[in-house]
């Protein structure tokens, strides 16, 4: 759904957003205070932004602050509910919930991250060789474009999980196709807006080679959209992976992820429904966190809208 | 006779007395209640409850199935399917709860003194629900439907026929190729249902659009995952139901299944999960817990190393603490293993040697064989570490008891990553030995304990053989799955009851010597019926629930 958003509504303002930063040249200190006053002024942003602080440091420093380690069993308190002991219960082996959340924290918004990096490296760089040189290299980077869009992106990453297999980095390979082609698309666009402007044809003139073109001109201008974008790919990114985990053919077990955790606590929802309360929670305050600031990021980035 | 005569006098007067509405519909009331109870009586006969009577005739029993039937003619076929189906059909011969064999549709069965031919005299009242005649034609076209199809789950059922003679309408003699004492449970089994052979040849491969058999419901509707409807076979060569119909729900969540429980919406709910059996109580309604002829058990794939190695597989059997799965996970709905057998059986064993939970044992067969500790807690040999492959699914709790294990074998040094996999490649998985697997839990039943001497799939031959011994190319094993398949072989030609116990045992303790299985647990069939179902019949050791003489007493 993001990623359809993303596509159809964003990608005209985001194209306007790399005018934006081409007006204000290479002025980030203005962009940094615009960044600024936007979350100071968007409160939710604000709040958004400080819980993925927070979680992120969570995640970071999991090994000290779980409780215990997040795959340490014991079947005498199996199912326990939340105690002084284990503030947010055991699960169905007698984990402690809390820490497999914290350390499912890591797996989670590693996978998530990492998905939408390999996404915004690959989408950008077919992005910027379609625009850039247009052609039968446009015409086909699109067309592989269409055709990976013509697959519903949960379905594609599905598909590749189940021919390479489930694993950590296969995960990261399907999220990786299922960023790539709103990527291409976006940075596509941009490329060619940027084109034929006064300041890419002032490079020609001046005798900058292509790499020079590209690198120092058009990625800087790409920039803006393509952060926006992968900050809310990053959304559509975790709740994918939890969707992968919730059917099966994500990460492995015993490895704690919060899609894993949710599927396997589905089972014992009359017994113990915090095992679906927890993850589902963190799942959902996390995602709606990245499209806050997502929000804040476009809000702030495009002229547009300001 | 006297009773009814005086109430349709009461009937009259209160009709032809005049006075107002309200006096009418209380004399109408009144002549009901006198009416009523002979009435009933009469209509449902002197032998059914006074309960019932009083309850009336009637009604639908819902009852749930996970998933569409794979098949309507049971060529291929599960315990879901059956569960679906099976009211539509009878068998040749039935079994009743100790697995005795019963007259159904042929009421008297023989065999030869060389045990190659059985003669089935059968029932001449018997009608499909298309009103053709069932006859020995009919049962001919029945194995043969099977025997011309090698897809057909029951074709290695009857492989053994060599052909089927019909000297008349009410017998048939089965001939055999070779002796095969478990043949006349396989005339009680589901590849014996009787389909119409008019119906049948009639609509080919649409016969799911009309499934007809014998049985005590026919057929009314279909639409696949949602619902299945039968109605009463008023025509029973039996005592017709009392149940206008059954319905067949079709519900894979076990969660909607319980909401459904609850709001009363399912009659019935199949194979509850232990940890639920409190819930469903508390819901009011009744479990019925039976054992199983079945196995769970932890599979081990003696052609990977290093589970191909004795010590390692010894090790892993010595380091699995069942008792406290049986407690923890199963609620005690479950008793220990042996050696494949489960206690109620026939070929159950207390001279086999039974493999108990012991850690240090474990370690010390490691240590002996050669596997010490590393400085992770993790067993190596010549700097190679002792690690396996642990195969998984998302079926039911089974990734769960994978995780048990998984932490348990740690304890003693072994370590292991596990691979979950969706079931239908899980299965792929395990019986073609792919990937490289080494161990994972895995669950066999059988449909009757009588003809299973280890409750699972032991023989090497077997479609779904337990440990891959068939395709070890390590000699010693060749040798072991030689010995099986003979003993294999030699049950299936042996009547005696008490030599095939013998051969039971030698199979059975084969299989602990050489540890080739670590044997876990045999569970229970777990069923709930709402309280007002009565007298329901818990058939195939309750794996299903038989409604030809349930009411329903609301």
């Amino acid at each position: 759904m993001i990623r359809s958003r993303v596509n159809r509504d964003r990608s005209p303002t985001a194209a306007g957003a790399s005018l934006r930063v081409q007006r204000a040249g290479h002025g980030s200190t203005a962009l940094r205070r615009r960044l600024w006053r936007e979350f100071v002024r968007n409160r939710l942003a604000f709040v958004g932004a400080l819980y993925l602080a927070v979680i992120l440091a969570v995640a970071a420093l999991a090994p000290a602050v779980a409780p215990y380690a997040p795959n340490k069993q014991d079947l005498i308190s199996r199912l326990d509910p939340p105690s002084a002991e284990h503030w947010l219960g055991t699960d169905e082996a007698g984990r402690d919930e809390l820490s497999r959340l914290v350390y499912g924290a890591r797996v989670s918004l590693s996978i998530a991250v990492m998905g939408t990096v390999g996404g915004v490296v690959l989408g950008t760089a077919l992005g910027l060789g379609a625009g850039f040189f247009g052609g039968e290299l446009d015409n086909l980077t699109m067309r592989v474009v269409d055709v990976m869009y013509a697959f519903p992106g949960i379905l594609l990453a599905i598909l590749i999980v189940a021919v390479i297999g489930p694993s950590l980095f296969n995960l990261v390979i399907a999220l990786t196709v299922f960023s790539t082609p709103t990527l291409a698309r976006i940075v596509r666009a941009s490329v060619l807006s940027l084109k034929p402007r006064e300041f890419i044809e002032a490079a020609r003139a001046i005798g900058a080679t292509r790499p020079r073109i590209v690198f120092r001109h058009l990625v800087p201008n790409t920039l803006a959209p393509i952060i926006v974008h992968a900050t809310l790919s990053v959304a559509g990114a975790l709740l994918t992976a939890a969707a992968l985990g919730f059917l099966g053919v994500g990460v492995q077990p015993p490895t704690a992820e919060w899609g894993a955790m949710l599927s396997a606590g589905q089972e014992y929802m009359r017994n113990a429904s915090y095992l679906v309360t927890f993850p589902g929670l963190l799942i959902f305050v996390t995602v709606l966190s990245v499209n806050l600031v997502g929000d804040a990021l476009r809000d702030a980035l495009d002229p547009y809208l300001r | 006779m006297d009773r009814s005569m005086h109430a349709r006098d009461v009937i009259e007067a209160a009709l032809q007395t005049p006075g107002s509405r309200r006096a009418f519909l209380r004399r109408a009331m009144l002549a009901l209640g006198v009416a009523m109870p002979p009435v009933s009586g009469l209509l449902l006969g002197p032998g059914l409850p006074r309960a019932m009577a009083a309850a009336g005739k009637g009604g639908t029993v819902t009852v749930p199935a996970t998933a569409s039937p794979t098949s309507w003619d049971l060529t291929k076929s599960d315990w879901i399917t059956w569960g679906a189906v099976n009211y539509l059909y009878d068998r040749l011969l039935d079994a009743d709860e100790k697995e005795n064999l019963r007259p159904m549709l042929a009421t008297t069965w023989s065999v030869s003194k060389d045990g190659l031919t059985y003669t089935l005299k059968l029932r001449r009242d018997v009608k499909f629900h298309d009103g053709t005649p069932f006859n020995a034609a009919a049962v001919k076209f029945n194995f043969e439907r099977h025997l011309t199809n090698k897809n057909s789950r029951y074709f290695p059922d009857f492989e053994a026929i060599d052909h089927v003679e019909t000297p008349d309408d009410a017998t048939v003699r089965v001939v055999l190729k070779t002796v095969n004492a478990d043949m006349p449970y396989n005339f009680a089994g589901w590849g014996a249902i009787q389909l119409s052979p008019t119906t049948t040849q009639r609509l080919g491969s649409d016969y799911a659009s009309h499934p007809v058999g014998t049985g005590p419901f026919k057929f009314q509707a279909y639409v696949p995952d949602s619902h299945i409807e039968f109605v009463r076979n008023d025509q029973y060569w039996q005592k017709p139901p009392v149940l206008d119909g059954l319905r067949v729900n079709i519900l894979p969540d076990l969660n909607v299944e319980m909401d459904n429980l609850q709001a009363k919406t399912l009659d019935a709910l199949y194979y509850i999960n232990p940890k639920d059996v409190d819930g469903v109580k508390k819901m009011g309604a009744a479990v019925e817990a039976r054992a199983v002829p079945g196995a769970q058990f932890i599979s081990m794939n003696v052609t990977q190393e290093p589970t191909s190695e004795l010590a390692v597989r010894k090790a892993i059997a010595r380091a699995v603490d069942r008792d406290a799965m049986i407690k923890k996970l199963l609620y005690g709905y479950a008793v220990k293993a042996r050696a494949g057998a489960s206690p109620t059986s026939h070929y159950y064993n207390p001279d086999v040697l039974m493999v108990n939970y012991n850690p240090g044992e474990a370690a010390k067969i490691l240590d002996e064989a050669g596997w010490k500790l590393g400085p992770d807690g993790i067993r190596q040999r010549d700097g190679k570490r002792l690690a396996l492959n642990l195969l998984s699914t998302t079926f039911q709790d089974w990734s769960l008891y994978n995780q048990v294990i998984q932490e348990q074998l740690k304890a003693v040094g072994i370590d292991s990553k596990i691979t979950s996999l969706e079931w239908g490649t899980y299965l792929d998985t395990w019986r073609e030995n792919k990937n490289g697997w080494n161990i994972t839990y895995h669950s066999q039943g059988s449909v009757f304990a009588s003809t299973a001497v280890l409750e699972c799939s032991w023989q090497p031959n077997a479609f779904w053989n337990i440990c891959q011994i068939r395709k070890s190319t390590d000699p010693q094993i060749q040798r072991l799955s030689q010995q099986l398949q003979s003993i294999a072989d030699q049950v299936l030609a042996t009547p005696d009851p008490a030599k095939r116990r013998d051969l039971a045992k030698q199979a059975q303790t084969l299989y602990q010597e050489n540890q080739l299985t670590v044997w876990l647990w045999h569970g229970e069939s777990l069923t709930g019926l709402q309280p007002y179902v009565k007298d329901y019949d818990m058939q195939w050791h309750g794996r299903v629930v038989g409604f030809t003489r349930a009411w329903l007493n609301k």
